[in-house]
């Protein structure tokens, strides 16, 4: 069979393709010319719709670098209230019950009435780093959390966050320390440490240009510092300037290389309303994990302030460590966020 | 009609390609040379005498203007002088120059090639002990002493006694007019 | 008349692309536009849009293309694709002799449908992030192949295109999937456009609206089956012509002796089929598929937490999420890398990442002067930094870090075999130096004293570049390595505080 370009002689044709063709044969085109005129009108409308649709949609979408639009980042707040002429600017109190310490520390300072107005919203940052036993006093201690978002709901506040981002898994560290259920039970909201709960603030500071921190410390009207007093290897001692750590998410780790300037550029960063300072137990050794009771010292005592320079001077006082031998208290000093000299400050000191 | 768009279709290959072609070969790929466009050395040196010609304001040259490269550097200030150099430290201008009044004032500036090296080592040199100057950043004042930074530059202006010590700040502004 | 036309159009684009593919050498790049084929594949525009949100500028040129395929059809695949102008050659390959069987070989079959699946999953995954288009792109996969196939092979043997011998980790696979794609021509022409090319589907999509279109004149048919001897297709120019297939070849054109076929404006609608035959379950399905995968392949470990140590991008590459958004894989990077540090990876990205390039410091290190990756990257996943931007002005302006160099001191010539060796420390490009010498006197096996110098890392000052690997005389394992770790374009990476960032 040669292969020609016409088709075979005789060659069947499908009866099915018979039937097709004559009966487009016969239906033409279809209907009348004005059918005609409509249906082309149609379908170039839809074909130009979509074209001006693409280009629209490229042309709006393009960008010159690869990032797109870059967001502008928030920055935090000065969460601070005016000074009154004359009034205390520390509060010490000593006696058994930790939560009655607390009440007559803040009454001492004013009230919390003074610093938190109705309706703002307050966040309160203890010590829950640490998958220890309040006894431990590794965390703050979970009555004096309880206490102080009480004293804060009393107030009139609108909301109470109460968070820390923990060194351990954040879960057993809420649980174990009895913040969360102590914090829950007095009317608190307990925000965990997650992925979607960080947001990166534009921090400015010496060290740090910008870093990832918990959305309370971003949102809230007020923020009220509860550190508790303990020892720490690399520091010296960890007590109200470097509680500011636990809003930090990102590779905190590397705060490590500088930790006096860091604690100091983290002390400058935020602006807290009031410190609240448990020193109910310390932790004298072995810091800031602790473990062994035996490192532990039942001082009774809460301190309260404005001045974190002043309360880490008394805390270090207790931890039995000379003020001026901690770098942090030095460099906070020289940058100006207070004095380490806490006696010359109008002091009030309650109880034996 | 066919023939029309035939003749357009058989152009467009030979257009596109070719523009593409053409522009590309004309454009000579990304820069070679290093980073920022520094001025010759000549150049250069020049501009840092011409600083102090004429003197600031209410001011007058006591000795000749030195300038020091980097092997000099260590003569005038030794072990300070490796800070610099890493900041790529180009030429010192180094004046002795005397207040209307006679009072000595000595005048140290720095050439550190660009402005982001003249920042670091004023960042890198500056005292806790020193004050900021109201309504200056890029300025502080010690006692005795006053320096800034400005575009390339860095300098260091040291005054003997207080009267000196009080023409520095108006000593430095006058200088810092003429930095370029 | 208008068939040779086409014919002359494929020649010379098929040239054109070659050519393109060609200059990408640092010797002869100048300034063109290498990438201009990828630039108009409106499926890279679509899919690194939709996966990274922007549409990166150089990628504006897929416009035209999309506009002139809603008006003319999918002209694209027999009229300008290079792959396709290949496919057609290698199409005469496996052609059968007889009309009928020409025609047999060129009818419709159920396995088309296929690459509207294949497109639903692309376009899925990359609305979830991910862009895997390059995979099997037709013009991505001819880059590839080219580059890190044929073009090696070639100049390594006989033809020097380049300097110094090219060898890609296990380019053997990207030349099995190329060739494999070609020699399905085979089992019937145009396989690879007719069952597996989603930017075929896509343009296909994009033809229902098409206002010129093969139209047939019934009156005229006599079944001689001509027109689908040649159809390149497989568009049933015998039946109702299939308008999502029709590639415009015009072959049918020729081959109806009767003049029953012609390309025309608006013709009826009856006379052309423009359903895909994938039901809108398969569809959804698909699409489902894509973007479920997408979450299912991050769940391992490839981009977090623990990325691999030898994932080290090029300079000027994104924050890796960023990066697996717009990466094509197209291995034009990896082409026009003057080293040919720049290689495929297989694992060290995970499965996402499988053909992006990672600098192999071994095989080639990153030349500090050198921004051509940046250049050439067509959807800006690698971006084009500015020279004074890569090189940084230390101690003022930190470089662009890919990585950074560690000793290991078993391996090191003086750490490990008290034998002096001075290569790192003479081969680093940075300014000052981020290998630095101290020297030392140690008691050698003999007990003489013996002075060495002993090389140290300045974290600050590594850029990561790789020199050092490259060049140490350890020749499998090196005594000094580069890994990803501090890393610039991820904050994260840092190791060290005065980033800035944490």
């Amino acid at each position: 069979m040669s292969d020609g370009e016409q088709p075979r002689a005789g060659k069947v044709v499908p009866e099915s393709r018979l039937r097709e063709n004559g009966k487009k044969a016969e239906g033409g085109d279809g209907g009348n010319a004005n059918e005609m005129d409509r249906r082309a009108l149609f379908r170039v409308g839809v074909t130009a719709a979509m074209a001006v649709g693409s280009v629209a949609l490229g042309l709006g979408l393009r960008t010159r670098d690869g990032h797109g639009k870059s967001k502008s980042l928030p920055k935090l707040k000065d969460h601070r209230v005016d000074k009154i002429q004359g009034a205390v600017e520390m509060a010490i109190v000593r006696g058994p019950d930790a939560a009655a310490n607390v009440r007559r520390a803040v009454e001492a300072m004013g009230g919390m009435g003074r610093y938190v107005k109705r309706g703002e919203r307050v966040v309160i940052k203890p010590n829950i780093g640490w998958n220890r036993l309040p006894e431990q006093a590794a965390n703050t201690n979970p009555d004096v959390v309880a206490e102080v978002v009480k004293l804060v709901a009393a107030a009139g506040a609108s909301k109470i966050w109460v968070t820390d981002v923990s060194v351990n898994t954040p879960e057993q560290c809420f649980a174990r320390s009895g913040i969360e259920k102590a914090a829950k039970a007095a009317g608190a909201i307990v925000v965990r440490p997650d992925g979607p709960a960080f947001r990166e603030v534009d921090v400015q500071g010496k060290l740090l240009r910008t870093a990832d921190i918990l959305f309370p410390f971003v949102d809230a009207d007020r923020v009220i510092n509860v550190p508790v007093v303990k020892q720490h290897g690399l520091s010296g001692a960890t007590m109200a300037m470097k509680n500011w750590y636990g809003m930090l998410g990102g590779q905190r780790v590397k705060l490590h290389q500088d930790i006096h300037l860091s604690i100091v550029d983290l002390a400058s960063m935020i602006k807290p309303t009031l410190t609240i300072m448990d020193a109910t137990r310390i932790l004298l050794a072995n810091g800031p994990t602790g473990g062994s009771l035996a490192d532990v010292k039942q001082m009774d005592t809460i301190a309260v302030s404005s001045d974190e320079v002043a309360l880490d001077a008394f805390g270090a006082s207790l931890l039995g460590l000379s003020p001026t031998s901690l770098g942090f208290i030095v460099e906070g000093m020289k940058a100006g966020l207070g004095t380490p000299e806490w006696r010359n400050l109008k002091t009030e000191e309650l109880g034996g | 009609m066919r023939i029309i768009l035939f003749a357009v279709l058989a152009v467009i290959p030979p257009t596109l390609i070719g523009t593409l072609v053409l522009k590309g070969h004309r454009a000579p790929p990304a820069e070679h040379a290093s980073a920022s466009a520094r001025p010759s050395g000549q150049e250069a040196d020049a501009t840092l005498r011409a600083l102090f010609e004429p003197p600031p304001t209410g001011t007058k040259i006591k000795e000749k203007i030195t300038l020091y490269d980097e092997k000099g550097l260590f003569d005038f200030i030794d072990g300070a002088a490796p800070i610099f150099i890493d900041r790529h430290f180009r030429k010192l201008a180094a004046a002795e120059i005397a207040t209307a009044e006679g009072s000595d004032l000595d005048c140290a500036v720095y050439d550190m090639a660009t402005p982001e090296n003249a920042q670091s080592i004023f960042d890198k040199e500056k005292s806790v002990s020193a004050k900021a100057v109201d309504g200056w950043p890029e300025a502080i004042a010690g006692p005795m002493s006053f320096v800034f930074h400005h575009t390339r530059y860095y300098a260091k202006l040291t005054a003997f006694d207080a009267k000196a010590e009080a023409a520095l700040p108006a000593v430095a502004r006058s200088l810092k007019e003429k930095m370029k | 008349m208008f068939l040779w036309l086409r014919r002359s159009y494929q020649a010379v684009f098929l040239i054109f692309f070659l050519f393109l593919v060609f200059a990408t050498t640092s010797q002869f790049i100048r300034g063109y536009d290498v990438q201009w084929f990828l630039e108009i594949d409106p499926l890279v525009a679509l899919t690194t849009a939709l996966s990274s949100h922007v549409l990166h500028h150089t990628l504006l040129w897929a416009l035209p293309l999309i506009v002139l395929t809603l008006v003319f059809g999918r002209f694209f695949c027999s009229w300008m694709c290079p792959m396709g102008a290949l496919h057609h050659l290698l199409g005469h390959l496996g052609r059968k002799r007889k009309v009928l069987q020409r025609a047999e070989q060129n009818a419709p079959r159920p396995s088309h449908k296929i690459k509207y699946a294949i497109l639903a999953v692309m376009v899925g995954l990359a609305a979830a992030g991910s862009v895997q288009i390059g995979l099997l792109d037709p013009i991505a996969s001819t880059w590839r192949g080219l580059s890190v196939s044929v073009l090696p092979a070639a100049s390594n043997t006989a033809f020097g295109l380049y300097q110094g011998e090219r060898h890609f980790q296990w380019g053997t696979l990207i030349t099995i999937v190329f060739f494999g794609a070609l020699a399905l021509n085979f089992v019937y022409p145009r396989f690879y456009c007719r069952v597996l090319c989603p930017l075929g589907a896509f343009l296909g999509l994009l033809s229902k609206f098409s206002l010129f279109r093969i139209s047939k004149d019934v009156s005229r048919c006599n079944d001689c089956e001509l027109c689908g001897a040649d159809c390149q297709g497989a568009a049933d120019p015998q039946g109702t012509v299939r308008a999502t297939e029709c590639m415009v070849c015009l072959n049918c054109t020729k081959g109806c002796k009767r003049g029953g076929i012609a390309y025309r404006f608006l013709p009826g609608l009856k006379l052309s089929k423009v359903e895909t035959d994938l039901s809108r379950r398969k569809w959804l399905t698909a699409g489902i598929a894509g973007v479920a995968a997408v979450p299912l392949m991050r769940a391992s470990d490839g981009v977090d937490p623990r990325p691999s140590p030898a994932r080290i991008r090029p300079p000027g590459a994104l924050d890796e999420p960023d990066f697996l958004a717009k990466c094509l894989k197209c291995g034009a990077c990896m082409k026009v890398c003057p080293t040919s540090g720049l290689q495929p990876a297989l694992t060290e990205a995970g499965l996402e990442g499988f053909w992006s390039p990672i600098l192999i410091p071994r095989i080639g290190y990153c030349e500090s002067s050198c921004t051509l990756c940046g250049q050439i990257c067509p959807t800006g996943a690698i971006t084009h930094l500015k020279l004074a931007d890569k090189v940084g002005a230390m101690p003022a302006k930190p470089p662009v870090r890919l990585g950074s160099a560690f000793f290991d001191k078993g391996r090191c010539l003086p750490w490990g075999y008290n034998t002096q060796c001075i290569v790192c420390e003479e081969v680093c490009p940075t300014s000052p130096k981020a290998i630095y010498f101290k020297v030392e006197t140690i008691t050698a096996r003999d007990g003489t004293q013996k002075t060495l110098k002993f090389p140290y890392i300045d974290l600050d000052n590594c850029t990561g570049c790789g020199t050092c690997e490259n060049r140490c005389p350890v020749v499998d394992r090196a005594g000094v390595r580069v890994s990803a770790a501090n890393e610039s374009r991820t904050p994260k990476s840092s190791m060290s505080l005065t980033g800035g960032k944490i």
